[in-house]
């Protein structure tokens, strides 16, 4: 007989982090909707109407909402990740793609992509604090850790600009290989990760000197050098690994944050352009937007173990723990 | 000896330190020009048939636009000046005179014999770069030196459509033509792809123009192409006179592919993807109108200029020219795959889409088509197949 105490016990043995659901949040581009995954059974949970066109997609600070650009709605929503209901909109200017948050969570930053144009937006007061002009086609966006450094990318400028938080001017540019898509912070803020999509690189920039000081390029076996085009990244915190998914290649590669050297391919869906790490940092979950699926990567065992139907081109990916 | 390592140092700093920053910081400025030889229209072509009239100077003023946007970061400022006249001789007499004010590139829409005259008449340090002309003897044999060509040759287009053929094993095809100088180059061109990808030519008809088809089309083309069983009809009407009316006309229930039907272009409104939507919506926000292959060609022309005057930081013609030749250079181009130049007879590598009036139907190259140096290479004349070197008149 096991008895009620005997349970409790046998609970106690998992930390709670393994009991908490993770769910993966993902945004179907051409579905209009969000499919809710439950990471522990990796099976579609939720299918939730949203605006049109939605892409990037983000978590609170708090954890308790998510925000979405809605690009052809020319909005952010806000979504309420207990209720499943849109229960507001940010005020994001014409066709936000992606967008970052600032650490204090108040502001957030939005690339409108017909435009030219970075938004600033004040997320407590629903009001746009500030547009600053960019290049053509501003994609990726990106807060240092400290909060100082606003990065965005021009897809077609082919530059990165350096804005200052204070300010809202921008301070720098950095020409770029062809069509810059994604910006990402190491953890310590000294470094920034930006992939190029023709250019078919990834260029670690040294956040003092807003200098390139290392270009990262990919050889997938088997695989035209064309067919390479890097979109997402993703670091670990633990300054491990870096991910970057390698679009129509199919593959992600694991690269090595500290030796910049890649140790890994790995084959996923057809064009793969984003990624998500969960809050343990030991699954990844890639967008795979022609195939219209999601694969789930296990990092401890580096291996792809499971593919997930969602909507029509899967864009974004968040994955949380709170519920 | 100190004083002099002093000096020395500060020479040195200012050498390694504080030029380059001075140097970075110049402005610079590009100076542009497009020339575009209008064309004519016998009264039978529809109006809707009709290109814009400002088609390719549009796509070079987007091109302008985009530019200038990235250019303000860098203090570097794009310009453009057009012109378009009918006759060559007028042409020629506009290039002159942009070749006296410093203007030493010029974007060119224009007939076969106006290129080989404006090569003839210009200086040889004036870049031409042909964003109209398919030709494909610019190619192969007449090599033009410091010219560039962004718009796909004939052989490009039709080897691109084989390639679909081919894939669809819709081996069988009758051949139409009409009788401009076009369409024979094109017809050519056709053969050649027919060949080359072993595609088999049922028969080969010249349309005899003794009718108004808009009136007749239905019976007219149905015993036109009443011969042996085919595929495809594959139509050579560069002049848009017959080619529009085959479809749906033919006597086998049967595909109609060429200047018509299925067709290889550049560019389409029907392109979305690979960030295509942005330019666009860009380009029908200013111009109130679909961007065309030649739009795009223009713009393509623009952009692989200004991307190298950001990258090389000069505006000097010659080390631009040399950046667009050489491995480093690679254009995004709203295609999925970087664009660069054939260094032997300076040809755009650029993949085709096929597409039909509501959709894209595929890009070529179609995959399973393999070229030891780029698959892009299976389009359009092969280097061994090409007298041309150009590479040293680009020195």
């Amino acid at each position: 007989m096991i008895n009620k105490g005997c349970w409790l016990g046998f609970i106690s043995l998992f930390p709670p982090y393994l009991l908490a659901a993770d769910m993966a949040y993902v945004s179907n581009e051409k579905d209009d909707s969000l499919s809710v995954i439950d990471m522990n059974t990796m099976a579609v949970v939720n299918t939730i109407e949203v605006g049109e066109r939605p892409r990037g997609i983000l978590l609170s600070k708090d954890k308790q909402q998510l925000y979405i650009c809605a690009s052809e709605s020319d909005t952010i929503q806000i979504f309420d990740l207990k209720t499943h209901q849109v229960i507001g909109e940010l005020p994001s200017g014409e066709d936000p793609e992606q967008f970052s948050l600032h650490p204090n969570g108040k502001w957030l930053y939005a690339a409108n992509e017909d435009d030219a144009l970075l938004t600033v937006i004040d997320v407590p007061n629903r009001s746009v604090i500030s547009q600053i002009d960019v290049g053509i086609e501003p994609e990726g966006v990106a807060v240092s850790p400290d909060g100082k450094t606003v990065i965005v990318t021009s897809e077609t400028s082919n530059m990165v600009h350096w804005i200052d938080s204070k300010t809202n001017k921008v301070v720098h540019n950095t020409v770029i290989d062809a069509r810059p898509r994604y910006a990402q912070f190491n953890r310590s803020g000294e470094l920034l990760w930006v992939s190029s999509e023709i250019g078919g690189t990834v260029s670690i920039l040294d956040t003092n000197t807003r200098e390139i000081i290392h270009k990262i390029s990919f050889a997938p076996q088997g695989i035209h050098q064309d067919k390479v085009q890097p979109v997402g990244v993703k670091l670990t915190d633990d300054g491990r690994y870096a991910f970057v998914a390698l679009g129509p290649a199919n593959h992600i590669a694991v690269v090595d944050q500290q030796t910049y050297q890649v140790i890994n391919y790995l084959l996923v869906g057809r064009r793969v352009w984003q990624l998500a790490l969960n809050p343990q940092q030991n699954k990844l979950l890639t967008t795979n937007g022609v195939s219209g699926d999601v694969s789930i990567i296990d990092i401890d065992a580096m291996k792809v173990i499971k593919s997930i139907r969602v909507g029509r081109y899967p864009w974004g990916a968040v994955i949380t723990d709170e519920q | 000896m100190n004083r002099i390592q002093m000096i020395l140092n500060i020479f040195l700093l200012f050498w390694w330190v504080l030029l380059p920053q001075l140097v970075m910081a110049k402005p610079l400025t590009l100076k542009l020009a497009i020339l575009v030889e209008t064309p004519t229209f016998a009264s039978a072509v529809p109006d809707y048939l009709r290109p814009a009239a400002d088609q390719g100077i549009a796509g070079a003023k987007q091109a302008i636009a985009d530019s200038n946007r990235t250019g303000k970061f860098l203090k570097h400022h794009y310009q453009l000046q057009s012109f378009s006249a009918e006759s060559t001789t007028e042409l020629v007499a506009q290039a002159l005179l942009w070749q006296q004010q410093a203007i030493d590139i010029m974007l060119v829409d224009v007939s076969s014999d106006s290129l080989v005259q404006l090569r003839q008449q210009l200086a040889a340090d004036v870049l031409l770069v042909n964003i109209g002309n398919r030709d494909n003897q610019f190619r192969t044999k007449n090599c033009l030196p410091n010219t560039l060509h962004i718009s796909a040759s004939y052989s490009m287009q039709t080897d691109a459509l084989a390639q679909w053929l081919k894939q669809r094993r819709f081996n069988k095809v009758l051949l139409i033509s009409g009788n401009t100088i076009e369409d024979k180059l094109y017809t050519a061109a056709v053969k050649q792809s027919l060949t080359k990808f072993a595609l088999q030519l049922v028969a080969q008809k010249k349309w005899s123009f003794n009718t108004d088809l808009r009136r007749v089309a239905g019976k007219e083309l149905q015993a036109f192409t009443q011969v042996d069983d085919y595929d495809v009809v594959w139509v050579a009407d560069k002049a848009q006179l017959f080619g529009q009316n085959l479809a749906y006309n033919t006597w086998l229930s049967r595909l109609v592919v060429g200047t018509n039907g299925l067709r290889a272009n550049e560019w389409s409104y029907v392109i979305e993807a690979w960030g295509a939507a942005q330019l666009q919506n860009r380009f029908y926000q200013q111009f109130e109108r679909h961007m065309s292959a030649k739009d795009y060609n223009a713009w393509l022309a623009v952009r692989a200029l200004t991307e190298a005057m950001t990258q090389v930081q000069t505006n000097q013609t010659q080390l631009l020219s040399q950046y667009m030749l050489s491995d480093q250079f690679s254009l995004a181009a709203y295609k999925g795959r970087k664009l660069s130049f054939r260094a032997w007879n300076g040809q755009l590598r650029q993949p085709m889409p096929l597409t039909q009036a509501q959709a894209l139907v595929t890009t070529a190259p179609i995959a399973g088509f393999y070229h030891p140096r780029s698959e892009l290479d299976t389009l359009g004349i092969d280097k061994p197949l090409s007298r041309c070197n150009l590479m040293q008149t680009f020195q």
